[in-house]
């Protein structure tokens, strides 16, 4: 008799079963391969987001493409400019009349004149040459008006030796000014590039404040210098010198006008202390479906930055501390990518330029959004970089 | 089905599923090695922008120190302030030695720039033409840590304890007698930390370890050249900037700045130049190293004026908005204080309001294309 061979019954279940054991085994291991595989592929795309967002915003910081670039130039105006005089005449407000002023990339050539401000910028600027040199008495002042206001008179009767006019009526007579380069440098960058600009091509050690006596009342602030209100739509506005704060009205109780008839006395005060918040901004272009009217309205806001001194804790009503305002009204995320698979996080790089207490600050954000999980990741960081005036050397403007 | 053809066929399996693990192990292995190189990008343009902090910072320190001659003890003899880059007192290019009081001020004070950024012949300029800080000669700084640079400090705190006794005249009276921090010394000199002492300046600049922390090498350098007016600088579209717009010659700087190993030279006739091709071995290592490297180009314009504490300056003499005597504001608004006290409120005060004393920058420019001519 042959024995055929083969496996028996329990031979066969114990082979199934361990065979069962591993197939599961092996399955189990490619699973979760597979998923360790997704999970890898999906942190590496939110890597190189990463990655590629810190590289942009870091480049950003000097080429200033966001602000400026060809194909989208909110910053450049043409004339014909508004001129805006006496210091918060004509200018409004709200910065609806934006396009009609000049912006931080619009070429100081076009502008200067409008200014009222004589001869050209000059970007030298030496320390060393006399007519840089500020002429006015800092401590000069006068406890209080008729209106129970600071009277601050820095350059009240010292208007003879530095004025943006050329001369001034002394009793009645005219004579001649001193010193009239630096009032008109001041007079021209800081209608021609707005606060953050005027600041940005200053010296450090730079008044900002100047007399200006021409005949057409001109004011030595042609700009109301406000801060922003905690209302979202930025509307409301405080105005600094009016407030009497920092006023520098009254002018014929001391009879100040025996010396300078019209004068309009400034406050002194420096780059350090009137930087203490000041931005920088321009709407990205106009979004797929976007209003016009919205667009516009995200123009206004960025313009009305620009031309903004916003105020910190001490000087606020309420000594509301106005910088997080400011901070995020430059807000303004850009996405990283135009387009990308619907799955992928939203990339998105935002680089904020603003002063405060006289430091350039280039403040970067690179945030990642996932869309399954909703999960957010931002990575926020400061860099030194690309100055506006380097900028626009760079494009041969000023 | 015999025996050997079962192990045959179960050793195909097996090898097959290890090598689909390993392949997946080798492509997660594969693509984390390729995140990390997207990521190094990013660290080399940090690292170019740290190296563009310390070029400014360079120029920014040495604007004033002045230069003095050591003697044999290591002792400064004949300190000289350097007066900036460009001395705001006579618009000479700095720096320069002193002058009498009566060149200081006056009409004097701003007599003509003769010879223009040369300096060959005037007797007042501390540098020597065509050695650094001349104008059109470059400074080169390849950055690294060494293990105890001189003028170290110690990472521990001094004692000043105040005196217990009531007899010792000095009772309850909190000098500061001993320096915090400590300076770092080595060891041979003896620094007892319950009762420091102050350091010879010798003792604490040499002897000192000038070897390189390994990991701190040959990752970035920055290099800087004093502009004399003759570099030719592009804008963005490739168009020479004209001179008036690029600030004053002998106070503006190219700042070349590098992520990479190749210390600072500019290229291989450089290095052969200076006689350092030891540094490298051999040309190709050397343009290896470059093409390797991330380098990047600024413009900065260095200014004798100081910012800040204005505020406090004008309130020495305005009052506290009138509303106090100037007398009180002192009290109030102290100089150098990092807070200050204001009717019951504790403020504190910016960093930038005390004055810096080493000058401002004002613009800083990234260039689109190197300087023409390779003058950086």
């Amino acid at each position: 008799m042959v024995r055929a061979r083969a496996f028996t019954l329990l031979e066969m279940l114990v082979a199934i079963a361990l065979g069962m054991v591993i197939i599961g085994t092996i399955y189990s291991g490619f699973r979760a391969a597979a998923q360790a595989m997704t999970a890898t592929e999906r942190l590496a795309i939110e890597n190189r987001l990463l990655v590629a967002g810190m590289a942009m915003a870091i480049d950003e910081a000097d080429s200033w493409e966001l602000l400026d670039r060809p194909g989208h130039q909110p910053l450049r105006t043409s004339a014909p400019y508004k001129a805006i005089y006496p210091f918060n005449g004509g200018y409004a407000g709200d910065a609806s009349d934006w396009q009609t002023l000049p912006q931080p990339f619009t070429a100081l050539a076009g502008s200067w004149p409008v200014s009222g401000a004589s001869a050209a910028f000059d970007p030298s600027w030496p320390a060393h040459d006399p007519r840089t040199w500020y002429r006015g008495d800092g401590g000069h002042y006068f406890p209080h008006n008729q209106n129970g206001m600071i009277d601050e008179s820095a350059f009240g009767d010292y208007g003879i030796f530095a004025n943006a006019a050329g001369a001034v009526a002394l009793r009645g007579t005219s004579v001649p000014v001193g010193s009239t380069w630096l009032p008109n440098q001041l007079k021209g960058l800081m209608y021609g590039l707005g606060f953050y600009g005027f600041f940005d091509y200053l010296p450090a050690n730079a008044m900002v404040d100047y007399y200006d006596v021409d005949g057409a009342a001109r004011s030595a602030k042609p700009y109301t210098l406000r801060f922003l209100d905690r209302t979202p739509n930025q509307t409301t506005t405080w105005d600094m010198f009016n407030s009497g704060r920092f006023t520098f009205q009254g002018t014929d109780m001391w009879g100040i006008d025996q010396f300078c008839t019209s004068a309009e006395r400034a406050s002194t005060r420096g780059w350090y202390l009137y930087s203490n918040q000041v931005g920088i901004a321009a709407a990205h272009p106009q979004e797929p479906g976007e209003t016009p009217a919205n667009y516009a309205e995200r123009q206004r806001r960025a313009a009305a930055i620009n031309r903004t001194m916003h105020a910190a804790l001490r000087f606020a009503p309420e000594k509301v501390n106005t910088f997080p305002i400011l901070y995020g009204s430059l807000n303004d995320e850009r996405p990283l990518l135009a387009q990308k698979p619907v799955s992928w996080p939203r990339a998105s790089v935002d680089v904020r330029r603003y002063l405060k207490w006289g430091n350039v600050v280039n403040g970067c954000h690179v945030r990642l959004v996932d869309p399954v999980t909703g999960m957010a990741q931002e990575i926020a960081f400061t860099t030194v970089g690309t100055t506006l005036r380097g900028a626009r050397m760079n494009r041969n403007l000023d | 089905m015999t025996t050997s053809a079962r192990s045959g066929f179960a050793i195909v399996i097996v090898t097959g599923i290890i090598a689909m693990l390993a392949a997946l192990v080798m492509a997660f292995l594969a693509r984390s090695r390729l995140d990390l190189g997207q990521a190094d990008q990013v660290v080399s343009l940090a690292q170019c922008r740290l190296m563009l902090h310390a070029g400014i910072s360079f120029v920014q320190e040495s604007s004033r120190l002045g230069y003095a001659r050591m003697d044999a003890n290591g002792r400064c003899q004949d300190p000289r302030e350097g007066w900036g880059w460009i001395d705001p007192r006579v618009k000479y290019p700095g720096t320069t030695t002193d002058m009498s009081p009566d060149d200081r001020i006056g009409p004097n004070a701003h007599r003509p720039m003769t010879p223009a950024l040369s300096g060959a012949t005037d007797p007042i300029h501390l540098w020597v033409p065509g050695q650094w800080p001349a104008p059109g000669t470059v400074h080169r700084a390849p950055m690294q840590r060494l293990t105890h640079p001189p003028f170290a400090v110690a990472p521990i705190a001094a004692r000043n304890p105040m005196p217990t006794d009531p007899a010792l005249p000095t009772f309850g009276i909190p000098f500061l007698s001993n320096p915090d921090p400590l300076p770092m010394v080595p060891a041979t000199v003896t620094l007892n930390i319950a009762a420091p002492r102050a350091v010879d300046r010798k003792e604490w600049a040499v002897p000192v370890d000038r070897s390189y922390v390994t990991e701190s090498a040959g990752l970035g350098w920055f290099r800087v050249r004093r502009e004399d007016g003759t570099e030719v600088i592009l804008d963005e579209d490739g168009n020479a900037l004209p001179r008036a717009k690029l600030g004053t010659p002998g106070a503006t700087f190219i700042i070349t700045v590098g992520a990479g190993a190749s210390r600072g030279w500019r290229d291989w006739a450089e290095v052969v130049a200076a006689g350092a091709t030891v540094e490298f071995g051999s040309q190709d290592l050397f343009e290896n190293l470059v093409a390797a490297e991330v380098r990047q180009w600024y413009r900065i314009e260095w200014s004798p004026a100081v910012g800040g504490g204005e505020d406090t300056a004008f309130a020495f003499a305005r009052g506290n908005d009138g509303q106090k005597p100037k007398s009180t504001w002192y009290e109030t608004y102290p100089v150098n204080t990092s807070r200050h006290v204001d009717q019951g409120e504790v403020f504190m005060n910016s960093a930038s309001m005390p004055r810096n004393y080493l000058g401002t920058i004002r613009f800083i420019q990234r260039l689109a294309f190197p300087p023409v001519g390779g003058a950086w």
